[in-house]
């Protein structure tokens, strides 16, 4: 129970690291689920953010998986429920203020500050996630050939990311 | 959760872990599109690229701890862009 407990302690400070997104939080993330605490591995991590990807719904349903993992469907719910009620709440309670906050001269200067800050999360997690996921020829070749068809932004995500995996299986 | 269930249940048979191992680096592709993407109209001028790259690098390579680094770069970030500054 205490290590539930400590779980949920966990994504709930973390919910409120999302700046500029989900993404920008997954090297935190990684670090506290699979080396601080190591409810999960390296590589379950990156499997279940490709799940997540695969449902529909926001990406940080990787936390529902991560909480599955180590503590069942009790571990699963408190995860979902820690991740995403603290951010909620925020983003309800700026948004009803934020009109009235955004004609203050420091608005536009937070809003200028933080963007890139998320930027650089975010890229930072797109960093964490290829380092535990690419690590040969035919990965990183996966990795671009569905960068650049999706970069068209003709073809859905969700049927090239399959397909990849079907052309690495085909592969092996 | 049934997928979480599915995986942790059946373990990862070969198969399985090839076909994730592929769908895995897709999603890196995936995610690095989204954050270029996002990251174009962003980054207008130098003073907003060098506050995303240097967060990239004290998260990313350098594995600093997260708050830290947002709480000492959002700081920096309203100094640069604070009322009355040069644009």
């Amino acid at each position: 129970v205490s290590n539930l407990l400590l779980m949920t302690w966990t994504f709930l400070w973390l919910s409120l690291l999302c700046v500029g997104g989900g993404l920008g939080v997954i090297p935190e993330l990684q670090r506290q689920v699979v080396v601080n605490h190591q409810w999960v591995t390296a590589r379950e991590f990156v499997d279940g953010y490709t799940l997540a990807q695969l449902t529909p719904g926001p990406n940080m349903l990787v936390v529902a998986f991560v909480g599955y993992r180590a503590h069942g469907v009790p571990g699963a719910v408190l995860a979902t429920v820690a991740m995403f009620l603290p951010s909620s709440l925020l983003v309800m309670a700026v948004a009803e203020r934020w009109q009235r906050l955004r004609a203050h001269r420091w608005a536009a200067s937070a809003e200028r500050a933080l963007l890139p800050i998320g930027i650089g999360l975010s890229t930072a997690g797109v960093y964490t996630l290829a380092r535990a996921a690419l690590h040969d020829v035919s990965t990183v070749a996966l990795a671009l050939a569905a960068g650049a068809v999706l970069y068209r932004g003709r073809i859905p995500a969700m049927p090239v990311v399959v397909a990849a995996g079907v052309v690495g299986w085909l592969l092996a | 959760v049934l997928l979480a269930a599915l995986y942790v249940a059946r373990g990862l048979t070969p198969d399985v872990a090839t076909l994730m191992r592929g769908m895995s680096a897709a999603v890196v592709g995936l995610i690095a599109i989204t954050t270029l993407r996002m990251a174009r109209p962003a980054l207008v001028d130098t003073r907003a690229a060098a506050l995303a790259a240097l967060t990239f690098v004290a998260v990313g390579p350098l594995k600093l701890n997260t708050p830290a680094v947002i709480v000492v770069m959002a700081a920096v970030g309203l100094w640069l862009h604070r009322p009355g500054a040069a644009r």
